[in-house]
């Protein structure tokens, strides 16, 4: 019974599952499930097969953008979602006191597993930002900048250093930008733009309200650019 | 070097491991013993609640497998009885069978007990159950004694021993240091390799997980990164895994006193430290954590000051634990001023409550991470103090009649409820996704509206919008109960493709932006 070189017996298919659920249940805290490493998915197929890597990537910074109702927000939700979908701590830093509960909920976020942050200013709000990635906690920030202009606040100096901390603890950072004219540029510190554009209303009777969307990648430091692809949006 | 060695050797871990087979199937025929020889399925809940999860012997054999549609199920097997999984009846049997094994070891970890599996620390008593082969043969009739068949494995770590206690037929002792060996011959496809990797190692010809363990390791973390070290280290017998042990009780507390009264702060907070360095030494060789501590400072007048600390996780780190208690003495000091210690302090009382496993700490390969969860719940409790409870949280709803105010911010202690469970992900889990309104808070008034014309262009988020479209009015947040309508609301929409909400407030007559569709 003690011999440890003994073979152990033909494995049974399902007991080769049961091990293999087993350290993939181990490994899921850590953020370490299959495919989870280098990228986080939106879950949107379509949008993963575009997106170099096949999904938003970690350690790096990605700015989410375009005019309002353009359908940043309602991809940034869907992102936010699907980092709670794969048991990741997600954190929302609402700086403009925007954020909806009545829609994001119908939009499918579950909102008791969403840890918001509403700071005063966009100062605290990067340095929030700064101290929730160094504690490793959260697989996914996102720091919404829509509707500001932030002609200051959001320095070269204070990207960089935040790019150099994204690197380090190897977390997904979303930030959500209006396109409007007058807005700051993030230049190089970005890893990965997408530019949400809308398409106007949906043709499909059966879903009143609903909207399209392009998304389209306008930087990407993984892979080319220029790619887009339209998505559908139900009805807010 | 001998006597060492030998020292060394008794005091290296040992972990069995029991797992009922068909745990679900026996705990229903022990309730009603009506369905014993009957082929028997149990479904799964959340999405797989149409999915067979359990199977009897008597359904296997007519051809019934995991993973089977319900339907599947009747049709290969019409008089199989499928079942739902109880899930509440499986964690109070599982409690049972964990209160049972006490008698084979005092750590038994429970955590997988509503499973039927469980993991037993069973350092030193071989002796007591006559071997290593004695421990497993009595877990093995603890579990008959309770009604279920079981596998048993025993080896240096968690995950060898739970491969044993699935793998073989009979209960099976690892030896000491040979659980690499033990691996060796199991197919790969045992671990959770990402597919990038499966097929990088495929291509190389590595099927088994010994050829994974023999590759070397600096290589395997230059092409696979984190998940191939974890992965590696598995496949070389390192599963470094803890045993936590079953619940308890209330922790009797630590007092410490000072020889002489204590003035300064830097004298009280040695006071504290050296409390709490004693309680975690106790609790957290257990991977136990507190979600509570109440300290209690005794003052040189007889009377004494309480301060409660609730971190939200459990924590075992007497340096985190301190820099919070800091935190809630220096929110105290600022409500009540320098008095609000009426005298100098003599002792110091610290109980941890709520006592609970830490978080993702099994072992080594976990500890980094458990150190995290530590780490992030003391900069959540940190940020809560600093930028208030109202701004950290989660968002919730407000049944208010206004859109704008239908938000609060729900921040309970137990901030747990911020990583997802399994069952939970998949009631939200959702692939296309839906426009989000982004609210304007207050309302911003625009110009140019006149009555209930809505106006023809405005400039908002420093940009000049104009009207070509006003949808409307909803009326959806109008106090109708209480009088006529007071807000009339529309979508406008702009020539740039924008829709913006707005109402028209009846009672002064003006027009309000109140969201935008994003």
């Amino acid at each position: 019974m003690s011999s440890a070189d003994r073979s152990p017996s033909p494995v049974d298919p399902e007991v080769v599952e049961k091990l293999r659920h087993e350290m993939a249940r181990r490994l899921r805290p850590r953020g370490l499930s299959a495919g989870s490493e280098s990228s986080l998915t939106t879950g949107v197929p379509d949008l993963d097969l575009l997106l170099p890597g096949g999904g938003i990537p970690r350690g790096e910074l990605t700015e989410i953008t375009g005019p309002p109702s353009s359908g940043k927000t309602a991809l940034l939700v869907r992102l936010l979602a699907r980092a709670l979908e794969r048991g990741e701590v997600a954190v929302y830093l609402d700086t403009t006191g925007s954020f909806d509960s009545t829609s994001v909920l119908r939009a499918g976020l579950p909102l008791k597993r969403l840890l918001l942050v509403r700071p005063p200013s966009v100062a605290v709000a990067l340095q929030v930002l700064e101290e929730l990635l160094r504690s490793r906690g959260p697989g996914l920030l996102a720091l919404d900048l829509a509707g500001l202009l932030l002609r200051r606040g959001l320095t070269q100096a204070t990207l960089f250093r935040l790019v150099r901390v994204v690197r380090e603890v190897d977390a997904a950072v979303v930030l959500l930008r209006d396109a409007v004219p007058g807005a700051t540029s993030l230049g190089s510190a970005v890893g990965l733009r997408l530019f949400c554009r809308s398409l106007g209303c949906s043709v499909d009777p059966s879903r009143p309200g609903a909207f399209r969307m392009r998304v389209e990648v306008a930087k990407s430091r993984q892979g080319s650019v220029g790619g887009a692809v339209d998505l559908e949006l139900d009805g807010a | 070097m001998k006597g060492t060695s030998a020292k060394k050797r008794g005091s290296a871990r040992r972990i069995a491991c029991v797992c009922a087979r068909s745990f679900a199937v026996s705990v229903l025929r022990s309730k009603d013993p009506e369905l014993a020889g009957v082929p028997l399925v149990v479904l799964g809940d959340g999405m797989e609640r149409s999915l067979a999860v359990e199977v009897s012997p008597e359904a296997r054999v007519r051809g019934v497998r995991r993973g089977l549609r319900a339907a599947q199920v009747r049709a290969l097997c019409p008089e199989a009885v499928v079942l739902p999984r109880d899930t509440d009846l499986l964690a109070r049997t599982g409690a049972e069978v964990a209160r049972a094994l006490l008698a084979v070891s005092p750590v038994v970890d429970d955590e997988r007990a509503a499973e039927g599996l469980f993991f037993l620390d069973v350092r030193g008593l071989a002796r007591l159950h006559d071997g290593e082969e004695g421990i497993l043969r009595r877990a093995v009739e603890v579990m008959a004694f309770c009604g279920h068949e079981a596998g048993a494995g025993l080896a240096d770590h968690r995950f060898p021993a739970f491969a044993a206690a699935l793998v073989c037929r009979e209960p099976r002792v690892v030896e000491r240091g040979k659980d690499r060996a033990f691996l060796a011959p199991l197919p790969l496809s045992v671990l959770p390799l990402p597919s990038e990797m499966a097929g990088s190692l495929l291509a190389l010809g590595v099927t088994k997980v010994g050829e994974l363990a023999a590759l070397p390791a600096p290589e395997i973390e230059r092409r696979f990164g984190a998940v191939g070290v974890c992965l590696h280290r598995i496949a070389r017998g390192m599963d470094d895994g803890l045993v936590s042990s079953l619940t308890t009780g209330e922790d009797p507390g630590e007092r410490i006193e000072s020889g002489a009264p204590v003035h300064r702060y830097d004298e009280l907070r040695e006071l504290l430290r050296q409390g709490l360095e004693k309680m975690v030494a106790r609790t957290g060789g257990r991977a136990q954590g507190f979600t509570a501590l109440e300290v209690v400072l005794e003052l040189d007048d007889a009377s004494e000051r309480g301060l409660v600390l609730r971190p939200g996780r459990p924590l075992a780190r007497a340096d985190l634990l301190l820099s919070l208690l800091e935190l809630v003495m220096k929110e105290e000091r600022e409500r009540e001023g320098e008095t609000w210690l009426s005298a100098p302090i003599v002792a110091v009382r610290l109980r941890g409550t709520g006592e609970a496993p830490l978080e993702n700490a099994q072992g080594l390969l976990f500890q980094a991470r458990a150190r995290e969860a530590e780490r992030f719940a003391a900069v959540l409790f940190r940020l809560r103090k600093r930028l208030g409870e109202e701004a950290v949280g989660a968002p919730g709803l407000r049944d208010d009649w206004r859109c704008e105010e239908r938000f609060r911010m729900d921040s309970g202690p137990d901030l747990r409820a911020l990583v997802v469970t399994e069952q939970e992900t998949d009631r939200h889990a959702r692939v296309v996704p839906a426009s989000v309104t982004r609210m304007i808070r207050p309302p911003y008034l625009l110009r140019g509206g006149r009555g209930e014309k809505a106006p023809g262009t405005f400039t908002w988020g420093g940009a000049r919008h104009v009207v070509i479209e006003c949808r409307g009015p909803f009326r959806l947040s109008g106090r109708w109960w209480d009088g006529p309508f007071e807000r009339d609301e529309h979508d406008l929409v702009t020539e740039e493709g924008g829709v913006f909400r707005a109402y028209h407030d009846r009672r002064d007559g003006k027009w309000y932006l109140v969201g935008v569709v994003d």
